[in-house]
Formats: structure tokens, sequence, C-alpha cells
């Protein structure tokens, strides 16, 4: 196969990815956003909290209970999705350019993309993981 | 000397006026939408100035600062990919195959980044500042020098039987002139080692890798600029997600910081890319140059007496 035909070829495969994750990106954006502005304006004691922490160098753990409680729970399921979805946009962007690449026989490409999904997972999943104190 | 010791006072000052909430985020942001804009119109990432300046001139924690300059990286790449992968710009296979070796060595950086900070604590940020203030100094000067980039660099005649085996000789279409480019990859190993390299530095300091990305791909894998630079965005964003998934799952990503600098960089970079035909680009470059080496000093000038101290 020539290369110019060779590059037509891999443009089709690699347009699904760039579509999937730039769709996601955007959604997980407006959920992170619409997550902290919500926690802004209904829990202000959690953002002053925040903020002190973060000017006075407070460990990352510290800034987290400011976060606790019964009704920070349910505001910061929004923030959580947000950022699932924006931590996982690179997954299902590579899990679907598997589908293709397996789908037209490319079984090269198609076990690196699966072997990065793995190595992906293995990060998002928390199997390695540093307690920061 | 005197300008640093400035910077310290900016610092408390501003330290001081941003005990309001929204005060904050509103300045947050404007911050980021500068440094979006300048790193925008100079050509890099506005994760390799943001981790930089804020370790320097703020009180943040290390690990916030990281795992925000790395979410800042990765967002935009993904954000900035689509168009490069619709035209073809960016080799999709290559970015694929050099994924692997990037994203497990962002993977082991972050590791590493994170174990230094929780293990030896107050030493260990300073080592991680230090290191960070010595990297930033040598991107700086790599900047200055800007090796002997080429457009489209001719590839020596023995081929790569890897890279061919691999199929990842391919073509663009270049605007400028109009035609296709077919371009041959070559130096595939040293290549995929190099990543290695700069993949662990990216998770390890939270910087996105664009400045040590190109050159790898370009001089010496031969790959046209274009290609190299198209190529490179997509990777970062496969490989620094990963980086990324580690800080989160340790905490380090807080969403309330990094919202508003996501935002900032987003709107920043915009600006930038809009008003890039008519400013001056060379000015700016200097700039850059010049912040990031008073950043990368004011890092050494914070790591050295908690270490030197720390020495036997």
């Amino acid at each position: 196969m020539s290369i110019e035909k060779s590059a037509i070829r891999e443009e089709s495969g690699s347009r699904i990815y760039g579509d999937v994750v730039y769709v996601l990106v955007l959604v997980s954006i407006l959920l992170l956003i619409i997550g902290c502005v919500t926690v802004m304006l209904r829990h202000s004691n959690a953002t002053f909290c925040t903020i002190g922490g973060l000017l006075s160098g407070d460990p990352p753990n510290e800034l987290k209970s400011c976060y606790t409680g019964v009704i920070m729970a349910g505001l910061n399921e929004l923030e959580n999705i947000g950022m699932t979805i924006f931590g996982s946009t690179v997954i299902i962007g590579l899990l679907l350019t598997t589908i293709v690449l397996m789908l037209r026989k490319d079984t090269i490409y198609a076990i690196i993309s699966l072997a990065l999904v793995a190595i992906l997972l293995i990060s998002a999943l928390g199997i390695i993981n540093i307690n920061l104190s | 000397m005197t300008i640093i010791t400035l910077l310290m006072y900016a610092t408390m000052v501003t330290t001081a006026l941003l005990a309001n909430p929204w005060l904050f985020f509103t300045s947050l942001m404007c911050l980021c939408i500068v440094i979006g804009f300048i790193a925008s119109l100079a050509g890099v990432g506005g994760g390799v100035l943001f981790t930089p300046i804020m370790m320097a001139f703020t009180s943040i924690n290390p690990d916030v600062v990281r795992s925000t300059g790395l979410a800042i990286a990765t967002m935009s790449s993904l954000v900035s990919a689509r168009p490069y992968l619709h035209g073809n710009l960016a080799n999709f296979r290559l970015v694929l195959v050099s994924s692997v070796p990037y994203t497990l060595f962002a993977i082991i950086g972050s590791i590493i980044g994170l174990h230094i900070t929780s293990v030896f604590g107050s030493v260990g940020k300073s080592i991680i500042r230090l290191s960070l203030g010595i990297l930033v100094l040598a991107i700086a000067a790599l900047f200055t020098v800007r090796g002997n980039k080429t457009d489209i660099p001719k590839p020596p005649r023995n081929r790569d039987k890897l890279a061919e085996s691999l199929r990842l000789n391919s073509a663009y279409r270049e605007g400028s002139l109009n035609m296709l480019i077919e371009y041959r990859v070559v130096n595939l190993q040293w290549g995929l080692l190099s990543l290695m390299g700069v993949g662990l530095v990216s998770g390890m300091f939270g910087l996105g890798a664009g400045w040590a990305i190109v050159p790898v791909y370009n001089m010496l894998m031969y790959l046209p600029l274009k290609v190299a630079s198209a190529s490179s965005i997509v990777l970062i964003g496969i490989g620094d997600t990963a980086a990324m998934w580690v800080y989160i799952n340790s905490g380090a990503f807080i969403p309330l910081f990094a919202i508003p600098c996501l935002l900032g960089i987003i709107i920043g970079a915009r600006l930038g890319s809009r008003i890039m035909p008519k400013v001056k680009v060379s000015w700016i470059r200097i700039l850059v140059i010049i912040v990031m080496i008073i950043a990368g000093l004011r890092l050494i000038q914070q790591s050295l007496p908690l270490l030197v101290g720390w020495l036997p």
C-alpha cells in the first residue's frame, strides 16, 4: 500500500478518537464548573476553608477535609462525576479506536491501543496509589 | 537579588489580598488567562509556564500545583487534538507506539514525585523545587538556543526497519505549498527511549512536555515540524492523563483550585491565537524566557536554604 493511501486509511481511525475526547472533555469541564460554582454559592465555609488551606500550603488531605459532612456529599458528587469523565475521556476514546482497529483487522495497533487502555485503567482504578500525609 | 526580594514582597501582599473567595478565584483565573495568552503567543503549552510560576511565587502545596499543571496540559491537548487528527497532521500510529513508553514513565514519574514529597516532607518539597528550578532554567536555555529544528528535515538514507514494519511512514497535506508531503520515521528505538525520560519528567513535575517531545520527533526521528507538533499534542493527552490519575487518586487534585486555572488557560490561549498574527512573537519569546529564568532562580533560591541545612 502506498504511503498516501495508508495515511488516508489512518485518518478515518484517528478521527473517532479526536471527536470523542473533544466532546467528553467539554462535558466534563462543564460539570466541574457547575459543581464548583454550586459549592462556592451554597457553602462559603467550605470555600473559605479551601482557600485558606491553599494559601497556607496545606497538604491535599487537609484541603479535602473542608469537604466533609452530609451537605457536601451531594454537591461533591457533581465534581466527582466531572473529574471521572475528564480522566476517562482518553480511555473511552482509545477503547472505541481499538474496536475500529479490530474491525479493520489492524491487529498490531489494536493490541497497542488495548495495552494503552490497560495501562490507563491500572492508573485510573487507583491500583497505584500514594498516600499523602 | 533585588528583583527576587521584590517578588517575595509582591507574593506576600497578594496572599494577604486574596482572603475573599470571589476575588481569589477571579485573580487566579486572570493570572491563568495571562499565562495561557503568553504561552499561546510563544508557542508553548500552558502547563510548562503554570507549574514553575505557581510553585515559585505562591505558597500553594506543590502536589496540588503539579496535579493542576498536568490537568492543564491534558485538557489543552485533548481540546486541540481534534483538528490535527482530522487533517491527518498528527501521525496517530506513531502516537500510539510512542504512548506506551511515555505513559508508563509518566506514571512512574508521578509516583516518584508524590513519594518524594510524602516521605521526605518539607525536604522532599525542596528537592522537587530545586530539580524543577534547574529543569526550568534548562528549558529556558533550550528556548534560547532553539536547536536546529527544520520544517521538513531530510532523513538519513538508511531505512528504519522497525518503523517500516509498523507502517509509521506517512504523508500530510502542506497547505502553504499545496502539496502532499511524504515523510519517513527513523531512529524509532532511540526516539522511544528518549520519550521514556520525557514522560518521567512530565509526570514528576506536572509539566506538559511539548518542549521536549517536539525536538525528539523533529530532530531525532526526522518528522516534519508540523507533524511533530501535532503528534506531540495528541501524545501529551494520552500520557499525562495516566499521570494525572495517580495525582487524582492520591487526593492531590482540588477542583476548586483547578477549574479557574483550566478556564483561564482556555480563555488565554484562545485570545492568544487570535492576536498572534498582529504581534511580534520574538518579543513574547524573550518575555517567556525571562519569566522562566526568574521562576527557575526563585525555585532554586527557595529550596537551597533547607537543603543546605539538611545535608550533613
